[in-house]
Order: C-alpha cells, then sequence, then structure tokens
C-alpha cells in the first residue's frame, strides 16, 4: 500500500473531553477505522516529535481558537507565515502545543519532508465530549476527502488538500 | 504615582503550569505590596471525593495534575492503606518507587531543560535554546522521552497511569519489560551529568533567603515515596502529625490556599528543601557532583534549585536504573484486606515538594472527607516572599530586566498553579 511504503501518518492532537480541542482526535479515530496510518496525540507536544521525525509525511489536525467561523478549515505548510503565528492553537501554558514542537523540530531538523497541520476553528472548549455541530460537520467532510483520496500520504496530498479549500 | 513608584506586573504567567500573575508595587526600593495571584478556577476535588468509594481516589486525584499524576495516585494509595490497615510488601513499595522515579524524571527534565534553562541564558524559550545548544535540548527530550517509556511500562502510559490501585498494581510488568529500560536509563544518567556541567556554568543571580526548609526523611534514602516529615528548624513528625503542625489560609487575592506553619510562619518544600536536609541520603559521589556544580548542602539561593533539581534527575535515572535492574515482578501484584472506617494519612515528594492526603473513611469504604495538600499551596506565600526579595535586591534592573528576573523567580519553583487551585471557600450571608 503506496501509503504505508511512504511511512506516512495522520496525527490528530487534541483533548477528547474537552468538546471542540477534541475534533483532532475525532478525526483520526475515523481515519484509523477506515485504514489510514492515524494516532491520537494528547498531553505534551515534544512527544509529536518522536512520532513525526522518522517519517516523510504527517498531517497534524489540531483545534483553533477563532480567526473565522465554527468549523473553518485552515490549511498551513510554512510555519515561519505570520498566520501560523497568529493561529491560536489551543492548549495548555505549561506543555508544548503544536506551534512549539513544530518550532522546537526545526530548530533540531526534526520535521518531516512533507508536514500539513489542518486547524479547525472550533467554538466551545468547555467539558465534554460532543463535538459543536459546525465543528463536526467540517470534521466530517475532512475525514471523507482524506479517507476517500489515493494516495493522501504520498504524491497526492497537495492535490487532496488543494481540494479542501 | 509618584516618581520613584514602580509597579512590575505580568498578566498571564508562561512556562508555568495554569494560569496566574504577579504584581509587586517598589516605593524607592521598597516594596510595600506584592501579590503572586491565581485565578485558574477552583477545582473542589475534596469535596467531589464525598461519598465515592476509596477506590477511586487514586484515579480521581491524577487528574489534579497531567505533570505530576504519580504523586497524588501515591498519596491518595498510601492513605487509603493506612486508613484500612493494610501493609505494602516491599517489592510493591519498590514498584512504587520505580514508577516514581519515571516521574520524577519527566517532570524534572522539562522544567530544568525546556521551561527554566532559558531564563538563565536569556533567551525567551526552548525553541531558542535549541539552536543555540542542540544537544542541552536533545539530550532533555531523550531523558524526558525514557521517563515517559517508564511511566508507560509500568503504569500503562505515560500520563494518569492506569495500572496503579490501592494496595499495588492491578498488573506486575514482567521483569523482561523492566529490565529493558536499563540502557536508557543509564543513558540517561551520563546525559543529566553532562547538563548538570552545563548548568552550572549558567550565571546566577546573588540571592540569599532565609528558608524554612520542609521535606520528607528516610532512614536511609533520599526521601520519595517514605519517610517521615522534618524541617530545618528541627521538626522531626510522623505524616499523622503533619496537619497539627501546617495549615492553609485562604487569601483574598487569589483561589489557592497558601500554606503555611500554625503559628503562621511560611515555608519552603521541593528540590531545594529536599536537597538541604537530605543530602546526606545522596551517593557521596552525587554529592561531589552537586558540590563541584557549585551545589552546596546549606545553600539558600533560590536560583540554584535548578540545580538541585538536575542533581536529583541524576539521583532518580541511577535509582531506577537500580531498581529495574533488581526487579521481580511482585505476586501477588497488589494486597487487600477486609474493609473497616478509619481516618488515614498519606504523604509523598512530588517533584515540586510534599504532597499530602488525609482521608476519612466510613464503615464500607466511602470516602466522608478528603484533604489534599500539594506543593504549590503550600510554597505559594514563599513564593511572594521570594518575589519581595528579588524586587529589593535587584530594583536598579530597568522594569523589563526587573520583570525577567521575577518570572524566573517564580519559575524557581516549577509551580504547578492546577494542582494548587483546590477550594475556595465561600461564605453566602441571607438576610
Amino acid at each position: 500500500m503506496s501509503n504505508a511504503a511512504d511511512n506516512g501518518i495522520v496525527i490528530g492532537v487534541g483533548h477528547v473531553a474537552r468538546q471542540d480541542d477534541g475534533v483532532g482526535p475525532y478525526v483520526a479515530q475515523r481515519l484509523h477505522g477506515r485504514g489510514l496510518p492515524a494516532v491520537v496525540h494528547e498531553g505534551d507536544g515534544t512527544g509529536l516529535l518522536d512520532l513525526w521525525d522518522t517519517r516523510r509525511t504527517a498531517i497534524a489536525i489540531d483545534a483553533v481558537a477563532g480567526g473565522a467561523g465554527p468549523g473553518t478549515i485552515h490549511l498551513f505548510t510554512d510555519f515561519e507565515n505570520p498566520d501560523f503565528a497568529r493561529a491560536a492553537f489551543v492548549h495548555s501554558t505549561h506543555r508544548l502545543g503544536l506551534p512549539e514542537a513544530i518550532a522546537l523540530g526545526r530548530s533540531l531538523g526534526r520535521l518531516p519532508e512533507r508536514l500539513v497541520v489542518v486547524g479547525i476553528t472550533g467554538t466551545s472548549f468547555g467539558f465534554g465530549r460532543a463535538l459543536s455541530p459546525p465543528v463536526e460537520a467540517a470534521a466530517n467532510r475532512l475525514v471523507e476527502r482524506l479517507a476517500s483520496a489515493e494516495d493522501v500520504l504520498g504524491a497526492n496530498l497537495a492535490a487532496v488538500l488543494r481540494s479542501l479549500d | 504615582m509618584t516618581d520613584s513608584t514602580r509597579i512590575i506586573q505580568v498578566e498571564a504567567l508562561a512556562r508555568v503550569e495554569g494560569e496566574g500573575r504577579f504584581k509587586v508595587k517598589l516605593e524607592g526600593g521598597k516594596v510595600v505590596r506584592s501579590e503572586f495571584s491565581i485565578f485558574e478556577p477552583p477545582r473542589y476535588f475534596e469535596a467531589l471525593l464525598r461519598g465515592r468509594s476509596f477506590r477511586d481516589a487514586p484515579d480521581v486525584t491524577s487528574r489534579i495534575c497531567g505533570i505530576c499524576p504519580i504523586a497524588y495516585i501515591m498519596g491518595a494509595s498510601q492513605a487509603m492503606e493506612d486508613a484500612l490497615g493494610w501493609s505494602i510488601p516491599q517489592p510493591i513499595a519498590d514498584l512504587r518507587r520505580l514508577i516514581y522515579c519515571g516521574e520524577w524524571i519527566q517532570s524534572h527534565v522539562l522544567h530544568t531543560h525546556m521551561l527554566h534553562a532559558p531564563d538563565f541564558l536569556g533567551l525567551p524559550d526552548s525553541i531558542e535554546l535549541a539552536r543555540s545548544n542542540r544537544s542541552l535540548v536533545e539530550n532533555g527530550l531523550a531523558a524526558k522521552k525514557t521517563g515517559n517509556r517508564l511511566m508507560e511500562v509500568i503504569g500503562g502510559r505515560s500520563v494518569h497511569p492506569v495500572n496503579t490501585r490501592v494496595g499495588g498494581f492491578y498488573s506486575a510488568p514482567s521483569a523482561q519489560a523492566v529490565q529493558a529500560l536499563v540502557p536508557d536509563l543509564e543513558q540517561g544518567e551520563a546525559h543529566s551529568i553532562a547538563a548538570l556541567d552545563a548548568f552550572s556554568e549558567f550565571d546566577f543571580p546573588d540571592l540569599e533567603v532565609d528558608y524554612l526548609f520542609v521535606a520528607m526523611r528516610h532512614e536511609t534514602d533520599y526521601p520519595i515515596t517514605e519517610g517521615r516529615i522534618v524541617s530545618s528548624a528541627g521538626l522531626d513528625i510522623d505524616v499523622t502529625e503533619y496537619p497539627a503542625h501546617f495549615e492553609e489560609r485562604q487569601v483574598p487575592h487569589s483561589n489557592a490556599l497558601q500554606g503555611a506553619t500554625v503559628d503562621g510562619q511560611p515555608y519552603l518544600v521541593g528540590p531545594l528543601a529536599r536537597f538541604n536536609l537530605n543530602a546526606d541520603r545522596l551517593p557521596a559521589d552525587l554529592l561531589a557532583l552537586a558540590e563541584k556544580a557549585g551545589l552546596a548542602p546549606g545553600c539558600r539561593n533560590p536560583f540554584k534549585s535548578l540545580l538541585a533539581r538536575q542533581v536529583e534527575t541524576i539521583y532518580a535515572f541511577r535509582e531506577a536504573a537500580r531498581l529495574a535492574r533488581a526487579y521481580v515482578p511482585p505476586e501477588p501484584s497488589f494486597v487487600e484486606a477486609p474493609l473497616c472506617a478509619g481516618t488515614g494519612h498519606g504523604i509523598t515528594e512530588a517533584p515540586r515538594g510534599i504532597c499530602y492526603h488525609r482521608y476519612e473513611l466510613a464503615e464500607d469504604g466511602p470516602i466522608v472527607s478528603a484533604t489534599i495538600v500539594p506543593p504549590t499551596s503550600q510554597n505559594q506565600r514563599q513564593i511572594e516572599l521570594d518575589l519581595v526579595s528579588t524586587v529589593e535586591r535587584f530594583h536598579e534592573l530597568d522594569d523589563d530586566d526587573l520583570q525577567w528576573r521575577c518570572e524566573q523567580a517564580i519559575r524557581n519553583y516549577d509551580p504547578c498553579i492546577s494542582c494548587a487551585t483546590h477550594f475556595l471557600k465561600m461564605d453566602v450571608e441571607r438576610s
């Protein structure tokens, strides 16, 4: 299978008990169910380096707060772009979040060849497992696009992502 | 405001766990007001434990903190076993000490390498540190990963372990799995010694504070899971006597209670207190390394807590390797005995200092009352006093540099604000 040969991975980042912050894990769990190599990452961002630095391709999916209406999907591939720095990825103050893990990976030369971050604007970050309706709809759309495309973690990645815009 | 009045204020502290801020008002080089405020919302753990089974307390209280869940699991388990009169065999106690070493490694390395070291180098964060000192950060990440692995092998996962229970462990990991950790633990010790060497080159701000140190003390070992409570003022008590000597107080500007001795004295818990009260329990070569790095017993410089933490990291790696080499799976992996009503106390040395638990149980196991005193609550008043000492000592710095120094002083404690915010006293007045 091309995905396995390419050694790519989808990483859902977030906390499943904090409503829309669980959107990354929601997508990753469903992609895993559809046979894609996908994992959930909860907790310290330094662990992301271990997950992705042996891969050629990684797609990280995380919730962002604000910036657009709930359920808006943002794609980031240029991590020096100020838009990436401005996106408020939801994370703890003590642990490193996704942007910090990427910055650390850049400093240490520990980023995959192709890294794409998919941010989904959330609206509710309180206690609870349910995603808000617009976020759940966006997550389902993302799952369908990623799961139905051929070779999503390989050469076809850019085309799949363009189709999400 | 007069020309000589300065206010140093940080609205949201970075590189600490939880939500806090501080404010210091300075007049002519003297501090007239200092507030370390915790606005993290109260979390009501003690209240929500009431009525639940004694078996729930370790798992529920572990959720107080994602950085030091073992401290809560072990303190709660010990307190329950004390209340029920269950005796823990040595092999289970050893396995507890081993997993606790994993937590010390995880927590200490995250703080020293990623959160605190940048302060000493004038760098904003560990990302910049990785650019200027790649091997230090790489070794820190590797060390932390080994700590995580140790937690996973024994506890089932690296955060909020699920394999621990009152009486021991649901299942004992295989000897092969535990002993396979030894090479990484040995490597971790070597890297940690190199990191201590690097940290010893830091320019430590020159400040001495007159602390009352409080820590645990064990007959033979450096204290982690067992021991009495001792202080630099000569206190030497059993854990059951803790409530008679220490208390928590409410202050208006903070959602976290502030610890003090019953006669109102602030005190310090954590690596510097442990080191000073237990330096003779460290292996001689490790104490020599500490002294060579500039950390000698009696040290009262809060900024050198970084060195104490690193010495403890080396110790935790060595102790974990020793326990892992000698490990034989305990059989059975937990003990259990009939239930009874009673009151139990538990205390362990969390990475940030002593963490005390007390529970009262009814006849058939439900919790009647719970008291949990985390280390950051105990240190909170002392943090404010350190801010006063820091500002008065370094008041000639400009505002930006003084603010930097203040943040560095708070991070000396690696404060875990989420842990400390566990109670809010509410008074309702009705007419």
